[in-house]
């Protein structure tokens, strides 16, 4: 089968700044791709390459194996940066552009609204809308042609709590139906939530790329407490599965080898006849991950 | 092309100034066109003459002086549908739209042939309005009638036709250029109302003894049909379109037409 989208050493210049260098991805199907990277990354620069609109200077991509053309992108759902309407216009009218340019029947405008809740809203002008409501109707619009593909730069972007909530089950709901989703996100929170694989860039350069579970397991850390910490830390050494401990402020930290969980290590020590008083697993959040990237990338 | 007009009609169906000006438009040039005789005898009531001519005996709508002359004489309006023909593309940039209509999956060609099928409908529009304004008017006020005289000298409204759409296709290439719309608007009106007729006036003055400057745009869409209200006055008038003219400007239809396409095609859309 063939990735849903490959990009190889693609390069891409303004001026001074170097914002694609080099890159080169693979997007499998039925993944949940995330990318990151810091302000001025070349996220939004790639994405727009890949959905031509910013011309290459260097490099190949193709999408489902074949070059790239006016008709993959109708099989694409896309939003770049904001969402993008014409004001005046109202969630329909606006939608029924976008269908005749995808080539997606009318009946179809009455179903997207009716998913991302606009229903209601639907003969309103756009530039009525409220930040949320331009989002979901973008998301509304991405998914008329009911494409194998959806991207989506900062989807969250200047949304409450709540809103981002709102966005980030659409995103899982409709990565349940099967849809590859493509995601540039600076919340690093709801890339762990929703993405299943996700890349690095820095300064255009991809610097990381992999699953996100593979990510965050593996580097596992237990903390555990018990009456005789002197005791509990000579036992805890001689579980098999350790790969490191230490004790800080009367916790002993112990880093479990990946396939390892605390389940295992309580287990071990109470075979040992220790009894702890506490216990807890720290699973590695995305963002310790990210930085920890970005710190050990040179440059 | 249907799916091309569909897509432009969805966008325009419901936005208000582009409406109103166009009706703007056709009000003024109706009403202007159709009192050229009121203001006539209007004129020559007030005891005003154009070398000891009574105006009110000045022939306007007659078949077939009419066709140049309205054609003429509708040519001063033209700049208000460059407005319009601006604003289509310019708020495409300014709303970002350009580029979600590409990314969505119309291709760079396509978009601009949106633009020119606009364009193209306008121009059809607009013919066909002056054309029968023509058989109104004549009809009104021409002593001799039938179909004979009638259209004779009507080639006039197909030059009418190319001079419009070819200062359109120009409208759109600045909007293109300038993306702004306020600033767009600006430009076109003071290049083709000013800056390019001055600078003629001017080189003409200069270079008497050539005609260079005949063949910059603005200037070489205007020579299409050329002042025909000399002859009231004994004076010798071009009453035809000439080859060479048409020429020209079927040059700069093809240029402006071609760099709307190129510039579209080569740069990144923001
Ligand atoms: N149109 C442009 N003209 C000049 N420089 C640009 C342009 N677009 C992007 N850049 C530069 O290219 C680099 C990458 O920008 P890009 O928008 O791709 O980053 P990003 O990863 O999307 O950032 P953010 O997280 O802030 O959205 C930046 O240094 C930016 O200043
Ligand atoms: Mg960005």
């Amino acid at each position: 089968m063939h990735p849903v989208l490959a990009i190889k050493d693609l390069h891409k210049r303004y001026g001074k700044v170097q914002a694609v260098s080099g890159l080169s991805l693979e997007v499998q199907p039925g993944t949940v791709f995330g990318i990151l990277g810091p302000n001025g990354s070349g996220k939004t620069t790639t994405l727009g390459i890949v959905l031509d609109v910013v011309k290459k200077d260097a490099g190949t991509y193709e999408w489902f194996g074949k070059s790239p053309s006016s008709e993959s992108r109708k099989k694409i759902g896309a939003i770049l940066e904001t969402p993008v309407f014409y004001p005046y216009l109202s969630a329909v009218e606006n939608l029924r552009v976008v269908a005749r340019i995808k080539e997606v029947p009318f009946t179809r405008i009455e179903e997207v609204l009716l998913w991302v809740g606009l229903a209601e809203r639907k003969m309103d002008a756009f530039k009525t809308f409220s930040l949320g409501m331009k989002q979901r109707l973008a998301i509304a619009s991405a998914l008329l042609s009911d494409p194998a593909v959806m991207i989506l730069d900062e989807p969250t972007n200047g949304l409450d709590p709540q809103g981002i909530a709102e966005i980030r089950d659409l995103i899982i709901r409709i990565a349940q139906e099967g849809k590859t989703i493509i995601m540039a996100s600076h919340l690093l929170d709801e890339v762990q939530k929703v993405c299943t694989h996700f890349a690095v860039l820095k300064k255009g350069k991809l610097i990381y790329s992999g699953g996100v579970r593979e990510a965050l397991s593996g580097t596992d850390m237990v903390e555990v407490a018990s009456a005789d910490m002197d005791r509990l830390q000579q036992i805890a050494a001689q579980f098999p599965f350790v790969q490191q401990v230490s004790r800080e402020n009367g916790i002993l930290k112990v880093r479990l080898l990946p396939e390892k969980s605390s389940l295992d290590l309580n287990q071990f020590l109470v075979e040992q006849g220790v009894v702890v008083s506490h216990l807890s697993q720290k699973t590695k959040s995305l963002e310790k991950q990210f930085l920890e990237i970005l710190a050990s990338s040179h440059e | 092309m249907n799916k091309l007009l569909t897509i432009e009609w969805l966008k325009l169906k419901s936005y208000r100034p582009f409406w109103i000006l166009l009706t703007l438009y056709f009000l003024v040039l109706g009403l202007v066109c159709s009192s050229v005789m009121l203001y006539l005898e209007y004129i020559a009531s007030k005891g005003v003459q154009f070398e000891s001519i009574d105006p009110s005996v000045v022939p306007f709508y007659d078949f077939n002086d009419i066709w140049q002359n309205i054609t003429y004489l509708a040519t001063f309006f033209k700049i208000f549908l460059g407005f319009i023909v601006v604003m289509s593309i310019t708020n495409e940039f300014d709303y970002k739209t350009i580029r979600q209509n590409i990314i969505d999956g119309l291709t760079k060609t396509e978009f601009i042939s949106t633009k020119l099928l606009l364009i193209l409908l306008l121009t059809v529009v607009n013919t066909l309005f002056l054309l029968l304004l023509g058989i109104i008017l004549g009809w009104i006020y021409s002593p001799v009638q039938g179909l004979d005289v009638m259209f004779d000298q009507a080639g006039f409204l197909l030059a009418y036709f190319l001079d419009v759409l070819t200062f359109l296709v120009f409208a759109l290439l600045v909007g293109m250029l300038i993306k702004r719309t306020g600033f767009a608007i600006v430009l076109l009106a003071f290049y083709s109302l000013f800056i390019e007729p001055i600078g003629v006036l001017i080189l003409s003055n200069f270079y008497a003894d050539y005609t260079f400057y005949n063949y910059f745009p603005i200037r070489a869409i205007n020579n299409l049909i050329t002042i025909p209200f000399g002859k009231y006055i004994f004076q010798e008038i071009q009453d035809y379109v000439a080859i060479l003219d048409i020429i020209v400007v079927f040059v700069y239809l093809g240029l402006f037409t071609f760099l709307n396409y190129w510039i579209l095609q080569r740069s990144d859309i923001k």
